[in-house]
């Protein structure tokens, strides 16, 4: 057919939608004009009037079927039948408004946390960074045997990020925590070191003033570029920041300029930083050696080198040329801290590091949002099934009286847009709540600022909602089907009369999955949550009890020689130790979760007659004071402590932890032995690495006379509470400081708010939630299930009571069919949950996938669920009036 | 249906030449009225097709929006008033082009009823 002339008809009957009133008479006329003309002829013919008319009219056929035929070619009837099927739909609303609730809710807690969690997702893996073509930011690692990053050598850094043929700009960059100050305000604050490059990489531009450049470090000038969130917080938006003053540790820096919010670096959230221009002078006031007994005339480690691919290149083309350029650093020199044969330069895409730690969490949060919306669906299904063999007689009468299957999926479809749409606008403003709470609440890592939900992904909501409408109205037309089917009812008495079997069978199959899944889930949480425990009852390898921390930062200008640091430290020693309050007191520079992530790494090669022996053994270096062991209750297991006499003019000795012992010396007595330059005289317990679920590290330490540091931590164990103890503790370590930021913390509320375990703690709790929310909706699947169950069976309960059924036999009869499908969905999730447990295993500490506490947890809850739900509508059975149930029939 | 195979049954049309008549008619008679339409095509036939109006009448209004007709109310002889159709120049040409089709349509099928040459 022409197509033209389809179109425009099909405007015609767009226009035939208005003057319907005259359309209808005009029709009406046309008609009885046709039959008044043939019943003319008629009597024409010789018929009296009355018989002509009777005549025509049995020729023509009946009047109203020929107006229905030609209103059906008139203007657009399915959108009439769509206006009938919605004041139905909403009617029919009304009238079951406890189903609707349910399905509204159902779909609203399926849609909602699936988005929540999506956006999430996205705006975590995969975009986690906001900046232009991210995707080609590489960051260059070192890596070692083990493929285990190592840290860049300033030294090396530098030689690295000379520009490359495909990789043309590169960066480097490093942080440490110190003191900043502004006006008469102190913080303790994460402060990064990079090249200008760094921020050309990432086209950033300031928000306010401008950013470092290389005339800045060429002149050395001390100027420093301030975080949008770090103007926010601590300067408090103040207007006039740029130009003023910002003291970080001992030296003082002029603000040039602020970044704008979107800006984070080092790509991670934490504590919002500053940003330094590197410069070798300014290291050197800065850094001050710490690193000096390493690596000698460097920097130090733990740099970065960030660069960006130039388009079309391959990663493996552009590492290759830096591999060779690290070999010609490497033989120029005689380092022991790379192992040149096995040591490989990749390229790292930034996006997949920065995001690595939370790919696996994620993913299984989306799972487990997933499958929330998946038990929503069963259930919905459920619930709609119950719908429709409540509404059976209506959908009977239907068919019966023409209506086809595509009417009577249109008419449910329309009733299930009615549900999924409202539904579908609930699980937004579900999704919009709960990223608002995970903004402002859940230290979630990084994307968690910029959270905020993309039309693209509501839309996709809202398209899961009508897709779910549309599937779900398959299911009456359908059933209608098999009704007018079955063999024994075409009457509608057999209808009313208890409800086919298959119906049933179907919502049992529909409630035992829905148990199943959320059994899944439930086991999940259940091991996520156990193994906090664990990772919360960890042993930390000290007694964290009334221990209390003070962290100082010589000012280098006032404390200038290492004689200087090593009194400095005996002193405020001493005066801690003269407290009656205080029972031992030690000094130490990175004590397990206090250093902020700070570790010393050394690597000792031992060699033997004929060259090295085995491979390099990296550890954590602790320069630590005598009594340290003592301090923190660290067993000492051999040897001796350090003492006064062990100071920078003695012969160099060490202690070493029972990991490095088992390293370096299998099998044999390591006292007296030589590790490096220092002899080992004792030998102490493990404590837990910068974290608590890290494996303990081989563990280093050395007289803190021998290897003198700027930066104390002076740890206290007091005989009293210890918050009691923090104001004399600010006195005495302060008191020759003339005001200088000390920062003091108690190390068990330290150990409970471990940051690292922050994003552990809120995956496992959301992945809790999940759990618990499809649990409710499944105990919603088993009670709704029971209740339209004993509706359907109150006659059979009432010949029950009337024979002689006791309320506890009726009880028991419905809570025994609820437990039935409990047993046989929890059976099955069993085996599904064993099967997902595999890939929970990487996210676990120390608590197996088939864990049995895990395992009972979930069967018990889900049991009491399953109790709960039964009970109710087996109580309403139990209380049926036997008469009243039969005369209902 | 009951006169399926009765012989005195009266035919219903086939579908699709309903419209080739109804156009036919009108280019005919000019102006015509549904009645008029139906009559004439009952005639023509000699009394074998029988043309209800709910087929009619759809068929009319569907060639309306389409274009092939026009309508207006005007009287009939005895001053009823009536809807007369006619033919618009689409329509004519619509009809041209299917006369030519179903005249092709009938050639070729009439070759295949003829006997065959042995």
């Amino acid at each position: 057919m022409n197509f033209a002339r389809q179109i425009r008809r099909t405007l015609v009957r767009v226009g035939e939608l208005f003057h319907r009133r005259r359309r209808e008479r005009e029709l009406a006329d046309e008609l009885a004009t046709h039959l008044a003309l043939h019943a003319a002829e008629y009597e024409r013919a010789g018929l009296p009037p009355e018989e002509a008319r009777r005549r025509a009219q049995i020729k023509l056929g009946g009047l109203d079927a020929a107006a229905e035929a030609c209103r059906d070619r008139r203007g657009l009837r399915w959108l009439d039948g769509l206006a009938q099927d919605l004041r139905f739909g909403l009617r029919q609303m009304r009238k079951a408004r406890a189903f609707s609730m349910a399905a509204i809710l159902t779909l609203a807690l399926g849609l909602g946390a699936t988005t929540a969690v999506f956006s999430l997702f996205q705006a975590t893996l995969l975009e986690p960074l906001p900046y232009p073509q991210a995707h080609r930011l590489m960051s260059l690692e070192v890596l070692d045997r083990r493929a285990v990053s190592h840290g860049i050598d300033f030294g090396l850094a530098r030689i690295l990020a000379k520009p490359a043929s495909l990789l043309r700009k590169l960066a480097v960059y490093t942080s440490f925590p110190a003191h900043v100050r502004y006006r008469q305000h102190t913080w303790n604050s994460l402060v990064e070191v990079s090249t200008p490059e760094l921020f050309q990489l990432t086209a950033t531009h300031a928000a306010r003033g401008r950013l470092f450049d290389a005339g800045d470090v060429s002149a050395g000038r001390p100027v420093v570029v301030i975080s949008h969130a770090f103007w926010r917080q601590a300067l408090h938006g103040d207007p006039h920041a740029v130009g003023e003053t910002l003291g970080v540790s001992s030296g003082s820096f002029t603000i040039v300029g602020i970044l704008p919010a979107h800006a984070r670096y080092p790509f991670l959230a934490g504590t919002p930083p500053i940003w330094l221009p590197i410069s070798p002078r300014l290291i050197a006031g800065l850094l001050p050696n710490l690193y000096r007994g390493i690596s000698p005339g460097s920097a130090g480690w733990g740099y970065d080198v960030l660069g960006r691919l130039a388009s079309g290149a391959t990663r493996a083309a552009a590492a290759a040329e830096f591999q060779t350029r690290f070999h010609n650093w490497l033989s120029a020199r005689h380092t022991l801290l790379y192992d040149a044969q096995h040591v490989r330069v990749t390229l790292v895409p930034l996006a997949g590091l920065v995001s690595r730690p939370y790919r696996r969490p994620l993913w299984l949060l989306l799972i487990a949002a997933g499958l929330l919306l998946l038990i929503a669906c069963v259930n919905l299904a459920n619930l709609l099934s119950a719908r429709v063999g409540a509404r059976r007689v209506e959908i009977v009468t239907r068919a019966m009286l023409g209506a086809g299957r595509r009417e009577l999926m249109r008419q449910w479809l329309v009733e299930n847009l009615l549900l999924a749409l409202p539904g579908a606008a609930a699980g937004w403003g579900l999704a919009l709540a709960a990223l608002r709470l995970s903004r402002s609440e859940l230290p979630l890592g990084l994307g968690a600022a910029e959270l905020a939900l993309k039309p693209a992904l509501l839309l996709a909501a809202l398209g899961a909602g009508v897709a779910i409408a549309l599937l779900l109205a398959l299911l009456p037309a359908w059933q209608a089907g098999r009704w007018q089917n079955h063999p024994g009812s075409p009457a509608l008495a057999n209808l009313r009369h208890g409800e086919c079997r298959a119906p049933r069978r179907m919502r049992q199959a529909l409630t035992t999955a829905e148990i199943a899944l959320s059994f899944m889930l439930l086991l999940s949480a259940g091991l996520l949550l156990h193994s906090l425990l664990r990772t919360l009852a960890v042993r930390p390898g000290f007694n964290p009890r009334r221990l209390l921390d003070a962290y100082i930062q010589l000012p280098l200008n006032q404390y200038k020689t290492h004689a200087d640091w090593t009194r400095f430290a005996a002193e405020v020693l001493a005066r801690l130790q003269a407290r009656p309050a205080v029972a031992s007191a030690a000094v130490a520079v990175t004590p397990p979760m206090l250093s902020g992530g700070a570790t010393i790494t050394q690597a000792i090669q031992n060699f033997g007659a004929h060259g090295p022996v085995g491979h390099p053994l990296e550890m954590a270096l602790q320069p630590v004071s005598p009594g340290y062991f003592t301090t923190m209750q660290i067993p000492l297991l051999s040897g001796r402590d350090f003492r006064a006499g062990d100071t920078a003019r003695s012969r160099r000795v060490c202690i070493i932890n029972r990991a490095l012992a088992r390293q370096a010396f299998p099998g044999r007595n390591p006292l007296g032995k030589k590790l490096g330059n220092d002899v080992v005289i004792g030998v102490v317990g493990n404590t837990m690495g910068q974290t608590l679920t890290r494996p303990p590290a081989p563990g280093y330490f050395v007289p803190l006379a021998q290897f003198p540091v700027p930066f104390l931590h002076f740890l206290a164990r007091t005989k009293t509470p210890a918050a009691g103890f923090v104001p004399e503790m600010r006195k005495i370590c302060g008191a020759d400081l003339n005001g200088l930021p000390i920062v003091i913390r108690p190390l068990e509320s330290e150990i409970a708010h471990d940051a690292s375990l922050s994003a552990e703690r809120v995956h496992a709790w959301l992945t809790a939630l999940l759990g618990l929310l499809g649990l409710g909706v499944a105990g919603m699947g088993i009670y709704s299930l029971l209740a339209y169950g004993v509706t359907q069976r109150r006659h059979e309960l009432g010949v029950r009571s009337a024979l002689g059924a006791t309320h506890g036999q009726l009880v028991r009869l419905i809570v025994a069919g609820g437990l039935k499908l409990a047993l046989v969905g929890g059976l099955i999730g069993l085996a599904a949950a064993w099967a997902f447990g595999r890939l929970l295993a990487g996210l676990l500490f120390q608590v197996s996938p088939g864990d049995l506490w895990s395992y009972l947890g979930a069967g018990l809850l889900l049991t009491g669920v399953a109790l709960a739900a039964s009970y109710v509508p087996a109580r309403r059975a139990a209380k049926l009036d036997p008469l009243e149930a039969l005369r209902y029939e | 249906m009951a006169g399926k195979n009765d012989p005195n049954h009266k035919r219903e049309i086939w579908p699709g030449t309903l419209v080739l008549m109804v156009l036919k008619s009108l280019e005919t008679m000019g102006p015509q009225h549904g009645y008029g339409i139906a009559r004439r095509i009952e005639q023509v036939s000699g009394q074998e097709l029988l043309v209800n109006y709910g087929t009619l009448y759809p068929a009319l209004i569907k060639l309306e929006q389409e274009g092939y007709i026009q309508s207006e109310w005007g009287n009939t002889e005895n001053n009823r008033r009536a809807r007369y159709y006619r033919l618009a120049p689409a329509g004519r040409k619509l009809l041209a082009e299917e006369a030519r089709a179903w005249q092709r349509a009938h050639d070729l099928l009439a070759r295949f009823w003829r006997p065959q040459e042995p």
